[in-house]
């Protein structure tokens, strides 16, 4: 049977008691964060999704505003879901094989950088072709919601990589790992629908 | 008995108030000229009123039975 001191270190369930179920307070926290989070991104996609519905002559995006890269970007998505999955590989072993547990969060971490990278290079090719903030309400709600993403995206890797420094270094942290995965899953899993209503 | 009047009284009141307001010429659900538009205003409304109800009603329920 597992002690307190043998359970696995990323459950969500954490041993306060013999035969108690307790929720750590950051899980609990993360969660009820998550829930304001997904209103908050909600609100932009309903007020993004009545722009692109009430536009001028139906046309969407505006005449003479560059086509997002909707190909390249579908990798990027592709990048991103695959550190998810990284990540939750990474939640399985770390309960049995540790090092290995480990190496997943690593390349779940570098997946994360790889998307935030791109997604960067992309940026920086749109400013050049035209599309800025103040160009047009396409560029406006583009930048306001990928680049809301993108924030939420850096804060996770930042948390991440440091929860998987601190593992390395041997410290437990049952509760913020998990707390970590909820909030990278949030950006993992919000990703497709902004790349459907967005870029699509 | 007089309670009871009273409470009938404000029952139809209460179910004849929501016939009472026309076109709301503020609410662009209402006042929109595209049809399309107009369902995507109300979807969104629906969406954006259902969303916390569910995301919290769905919390307390995994709490609850968690805990039960």
């Amino acid at each position: 049977m597992n002690s307190p001191a043998t359970l696995p270190e990323s459950r969500l369930t954490l041993p306060a008691q013999a035969g108690a179920k307790h929720l750590p307070n950051s899980v609990l926290g993360m969660i009820i964060f998550i829930i304001a989070e997904i209103m908050f991104f909600a609100a932009l996609m309903s007020a993004h999704t009545i722009a692109r519905s009430s536009a001028l002559g139906g046309l969407w995006p505006p005449p003479g505003q560059p086509r997002l890269p909707v190909e390249r970007t579908a990798i990027n998505t592709g990048v991103l879901l695959l550190s998810g999955v990284l990540l939750w590989l990474g939640n399985r072993y770390m309960s049995t094989t540790p090092k290995v547990g480990r190496r997943y969060v690593a390349g779940a971490i570098v997946s994360g950088i790889t998307f935030v990278s791109m997604q960067g290079v992309e940026w920086v090719a749109l400013l050049r072709e035209g599309l800025t903030q103040t160009a047009s309400t396409y560029g406006a709600f583009f930048y306001l919601i990928v680049g809301a993403h993108a924030l939420h995206a850096v804060v996770a890797i930042v948390a991440l990589t440091w929860v998987y420094v601190l593992m390395c270094l041997g410290r437990r942290l049952p509760a913020m790992f998990a707390a970590t995965q909820i909030f990278w899953y949030f950006v993992v899993i919000v990703w497709p629908v902004i790349y459907l209503r967005v870029y699509l | 008995m007089r309670a009871m009047k009273f409470r009938n009284r404000l029952l139809v009141a209460a179910a004849v108030f929501p016939l009472i307001p026309g076109t709301a010429w503020a609410c662009p659900a209402c006042m929109v000229g595209d049809p399309k538009t107009a369902g995507i205003y109300l979807g969104s409304t629906l969406v954006m009123s259902a969303l916390p109800l569910f995301l919290v009603g769905g919390l307390a329920y995994w709490l609850w039975r968690r805990h039960s």
